[in-house]
């Protein structure tokens, strides 16, 4: 019998569990892939570890929310936090070569660095960021005397849009392209997201942005040790495929696809909020909540090509970069509705590799829909082939310093990415946060089972911990927990 | 819309979504004791009002005082006033 089973154990389903664990609650996480935290783990190629599902973060320097929350679960002694370029983490080029910008670390050096880019609209520049560091700096759990987040969910919903924000703050549509790159860390278009959604993910970068040393792998490495220390049990290469319900209709346990049944108090949803409607009885839920949860709208999918360098690249050493395009030649044959692409290092120690990532259409990709990795047809692996010149070429001219570089490179497409994350629509972050939307709260109307993930907060390690920390404040009760977040530091 | 369009348009909604018994749509009924509807639902019923008048609502606290379904009407009624 345990007291919660936690369904997927991405980085948001393995914090729910430690810190139901360190409340003394007997857990189990029950994950659909053959190990935890898939993403998180990357891959081997070439000689190239690639760290799929961690490039940076914000909020992990000492002091700072995310470092709380590493010692809060136990973790933090075996994380090695290592600080990206101070003077540039991000860099930002133009493919016509005009805007080569360094965004340091520090409100006032990143408005002063973006000032120099863009005299004219130092006003702009500084209303923007003093916008996302308020709600940043602000995060219900990062900072522990804000409220909580299912206090209003009103006030989330009368957002503006990013675009809008913009809109109003600028007539400079350079700078407003600029200031919208970043969109491509949490998946959702800039006319799309709220301008607040936004703010909560990249904001914290502007404070501090890091890495950690082994990257994704570290990460999952010490959750694991960690859940084995708490006795926490880990159930791979299963899946939930039912909520059992007592009479009472309260959550009872969970069925496993193969047959096993776990007795349990609660479960904690940190997959796709969709996966609720298959795992309950139709009468549960209200039709319009169904609705909602159908109606979801995945983030973007995008194509990533993997690559292996001659030489190590300097310019992606402890840097990111975000390549605007601003010429796009390639618009009618590439199968990408956005401008730009993000470059960052292989991995936290080695730059002789990099991965570029490239938002896209899952719907260019679905005349293969019905194949899997490693089984597609002779065709898909042409158009492969076809997108991956097109953006090696767009990428050796827009950054000389890759010119001739790149000895080794594969393409994973959408279609890769839902096979491999087991998200609908090769989706990067999963369900996406728009405009007009109500977000979905951790709370449901079945006693006993909560909602969790980046799909209720924000996506990245530092989304995904706080919305656990959120899910876990409502079934703990959120005082009780600050109270123990405190005495962390 | 005359009144009696929108109250029906409102009761048809509220039926449909949350599947409640269309002879109980009274207008002296609590949402909360008799229909019962809990405070989770409160968003469910802001979307589902939504979708049925599409109009965008952002009055939390007149949201929250409302108690009967004659409540919701009154509601729907002065911002279709307020928006003609």
């Amino acid at each position: 019998m345990y007291d919660a089973v936690v369904v997927g154990a991405g980085i948001s389903g393995l914090t729910n569990a430690l810190v139901l664990a360190s409340f003394g609650k007997r857990v189990a996480v029950v994950e659909r892939a053959p190990q935890a935290g898939a993403l998180l783990r990357g891959f081997d190629r070439w000689g190239v570890h690639f760290d799929t599902g961690f490039h940076y973060a914000g909020g992990m320097a000492a002091g700072e929310g995310v470092q709380r929350f590493f010692s809060f679960l136990g973790i933090a002694d075996q994380l090695n936090i290592i600080p990206m370029r101070q003077n540039c983490f991000d860099r930002i080029m133009t493919t016509d070569y005009r805007i080569n910008l360094e965004l340091p670390v520090g409100a006032e050096s990143f408005v002063a660095a973006l000032v120099a880019e863009f005299p004219a609209e130092r006003e702009a520049v500084t209303r923007f960021v003093a916008d996302l560091l308020q709600v940043a700096d602000n995060l219900p759990y990062l900072n522990m005397y804000t409220q909580a987040i299912d206090a209003s969910v009103f006030a989330v919903v009368e957002d503006v849009s990013l675009a809008d924000y913009l809109f109003q703050l600028t007539s400079n549509q350079r700078l407003r392209q600029v200031l919208s790159l970043h969109c491509v860390l949490h998946g959702v278009p800039a006319a799309r997201v709220p301008f607040r959604f936004h703010a909560s993910v990249i904001g914290p970068y502007i404070r501090s942005a890091s890495i950690i040393e082994g990257g994704g792998q570290a990460l999952i490495a010490a959750m694991e040790k960690r859940l084995h220390d708490c006795g926490v049990d880990l159930l791979c290469s299963q899946q939930v495929i039912r909520f059992h319900l007592s009479a009472a209709d309260r959550i009872d346990g969970v069925e496993l696809a193969d047959g096993q049944m776990l007795e349990c108090k609660v479960v904690v949803c940190a997959a796709h909020p969709g996966c609720v409607i298959d795992c309950l009885p139709t009468l549960m839920l209200r039709p319009v909540y169904r609705k909602r949860l159908q109606g979801l709208h995945e983030t973007s999918s995008a194509c990533l090509l993997f690559a292996r360098c001659r030489r190590d690249v300097e310019l992606l050493s402890g840097s990111n970069l975000y390549v605007l395009d601003v010429d796009s030649p390639h618009k009618q044959r590439f199968p990408f509705d956005n401008n730009m692409c993000y470059l960052t290092a292989a991995n936290g120690r080695n730059n002789n590799g990099f991965m570029a990532i490239v938002p896209a259409y899952y719907d260019n990709f679905t005349p293969w829909n019905d194949s899997l990795t490693g089984l597609r047809p002779a065709a898909y692996y042409a158009e492969k082939q076809n997108v991956t010149q097109l953006l090696l070429q767009r990428l050796e001219k827009a950054v000389p310093q890759l010119d001739n570089q790149i000895d080794r490179c594969e393409l994973a497409t959408p279609l890769t990415l839902r096979d491999y994350m087991y998200s609908s629509d090769g989706a990067l972050y999963g369900a996406q946060r728009q405009v007009d939307d109500y977000p979905l709260q951790a709370t449901t109307r079945v006693e006993g089972l909560y909602l969790s993930g980046q799909a209720l907060v924000a996506p990245g390690v530092m989304g995904a911990m706080v919305s656990a920390f959120n899910s876990c404040g409502v079934i703990l009760g959120r005082d009780r927990l600050i109270g123990e977040l405190k005495k962390c530091n | 819309m005359t009144e009696q369009e929108i109250i029906e348009t409102i009761n048809a909604a509220l039926v449909e979504e949350f599947e409640l018994d269309a002879a109980d749509m009274k207008p002296e009924l609590s949402i909360y004791q008799d229909l019962g509807l809990d405070s989770l639902d409160t968003v469910d019923m802001v979307i589902v009002l939504e979708g049925a008048f599409k109009f965008k609502i952002r009055e939390e606290a007149e949201i929250k005082q409302i108690r009967t379904l004659g409540d919701i009407h009154k509601f729907v009624q002065r911002k279709l006033n307020a928006e003609a």
